[in-house]
């Protein structure tokens, strides 16, 4: 082989392999949006019957998913007020702003902290669970069974999960924002002197419309976002048991990307 | 001529490992047929279960139900839709999450439309007909494998397909219990117009389905009715 030659080939190999990456991940990201596309066209798919065992799962999901992350979205909640409280103040104080503390948190907590905090934690607890569940049904050849007795896997799969994880992305953002603003205001009161009615008045002034809408929005892209790409992940297992785990990181990674891009887009589109 | 139920249009499948298991096969499947898939484990009998199911997709070629072939991109078959398909694997595949009761009900309320309540009445009476009515609210993981297996079994009798996939059953049954299911698949196979694809071996099967396809060299290769 001349010269020349083992140049071009070296040449091509580079273009390749520059353009495996992206390559892949267009592919990943086709293949979710197909999916998510595949879910939206089940929806008016779910007769009465269906809609009775899809109900079944999307209560487990939420019990999962909701009502067993209390604990740890309150404690959360409350001691991210607190702290965030403590160092607005200490900040406005330096220019005797502290009239705009409720605001400030409004715009900290309502708008931007509370829906990603909460978006991580679900992601940590309840998408890791949804990849490793998906990968496990897949190698078990369960998904392929539901094909095959005529349950659609992803009507059965996938709809609930993603009704799940809306409906409970939606509560704890909420449970999320009170108890920071709330909570943290009673945790910050034992080091400074505060008063609630003023604080709780600014609030009210300072949520509006625009911050219902956000957090409805932000809620609606999370939950939708987690369990399908969680879901996806753990659906795109091919034969052995190692990928479980690489499927499971996979989709936490790939769940944080998308909630930060899509926190982005929402912040952008409500309050830019 | 009546059109066939199955259809393997020159179908070619290598295993993940890179072994030749269809090289161009072509085989047809009349409705009513009984069919016997012997031989040895391993040599690719599963697969063709799998590929008349849609689970496996070939290469090559083109599996074909009912007129409509399968998509690997659509999980849309409307044969499937309708509960045709009596899909018994060889390790159950019941769903984890579910018990035995919730997993037989399961098809019942997705594709029959049956309430709750009435869906897991029918379950269990099926699972009652098998000998396995007090292992009903047991979870699959807390079966035995080959009770695993009649828990499959009993997912389709309830659902009453058209087509029978049904991978070797038989093996290791305790006497008793092989007599309910093959007087429950008996009683199936009254009907002429259901089909029966059985992989396996033993005199069970030669009985089932008198007519045998051997895979030989990539083919599906007929063989003499016994």
């Amino acid at each position: 082989m001349s010269t020349l030659e083992r140049c071009r080939k070296l040449w091509r190999g580079s273009l390749l392999r520059l353009g495996r990456r992206p390559r892949r991940f267009l592919g990943r990201l086709g293949s979710a949006a197909w999916l998510g596309w595949a879910c939206l066209r089940a929806l008016p798919r779910l007769d009465r019957a269906r809609l009775g065992v899809v109900r079944q799962t999307v209560r487990n999901q939420v019990r999962f998913t909701a009502l067993d992350a209390l604990p740890l979205v309150t404690l959360a909640g409350l001691l991210l007020g607190g702290v965030t409280l403590l160092q607005v103040v200490a900040q406005l104080k330096t220019f005797g702003g502290e009239e705009y503390l409720s605001r400030l948190m409004a715009l900290l907590v309502v708008r931007e902290l509370g829906p990603l905090l909460v978006a991580i934690l679900v992601v940590g607890r309840s998408g890791t669970a949804i990849a490793a569940e998906m990968a496990s049904m897949k190698l078990d050849r369960e998904v392929d069974s539901l094909y095959a007795i005529g349950v659609d896997p992803i009507t059965y799969l996938l709809v609930p999960r993603i009704l799940g994880g809306i409906t409970s992305l939606l509560a704890l953002v909420v449970l999320f924002d009170l108890v920071a603003l709330l909570g943290g205001f009673a945790l910050a009161s034992f080091q400074l002197p505060l008063s609630l009615g003023l604080y709780l008045n600014a609030l009210g002034a300072a949520i509006g419309p625009r911050e219902l809408a956000g957090t409805l929005l932000k809620s609606v892209a999370f939950g939708t976002a987690i369990p399908l790409l969680s879901a996806h992940s753990g659906l795109r297992l091919q034969r052995s048991s190692t990928e479980i785990p690489q499927a499971v990181t996979r989709a936490a990674v790939e769940s944080m990307v998308a909630i930060f891009v899509l926190g982005a887009i929402v912040s952008m589109v409500c309050y830019g | 001529m009546a059109e066939p139920l199955v259809l393997f249009d020159e179908v070619a499948l290598r295993s993940p490992g890179g072994r030749i298991v269809f090289a161009g096969a072509s085989w047809s499947l009349a409705r009513g047929a009984r069919v016997r898939v012997g031989g040895l484990r391993g040599n690719g009998a599963s697969v063709l279960l799998r590929l008349c199911a849609g689970l496996a997709h070939p290469q090559w070629g083109r599996v074909v139900l009912e007129g409509v072939p399968h998509d690997p991109f659509r999980f849309d078959h409307p044969f499937f839709r309708r509960g045709g398909v009596g899909w018994v694997p060889q390790s159950g595949d019941l769903i984890a999450n579910l018990s035995l009761l919730q997993n037989v009900a399961l098809p019942l309320r997705f594709v029959g439309g049956k309430s709750r309540d009435e869906a897991e009445e029918n379950a269990l009476a099926v699972l009652a007909r098998l000998g396995m009515a007090e292992e009903a609210p047991l979870r699959p993981h807390a079966l035995e494998p080959r009770h695993c297996r009649m828990g499959a079994f009993a997912r389709s009798a309830a659902g009453r397909p058209e087509l029978w996939l049904v991978d070797r059953l038989f093996d290791d049954l305790e006497p008793d219990r092989l007599e309910l299911v093959l007087a429950i698949l008996d009683e199936a196979l009254a009907d002429p117009g259901v089909t029966l694809v059985l992989v396996g071996d033993g005199p069970e099967c030669e009985r089932l389905a008198p007519s045998a396809v051997r895979l030989d060299g990539g083919l599906i290769i007929s063989e003499e009715r016994t």
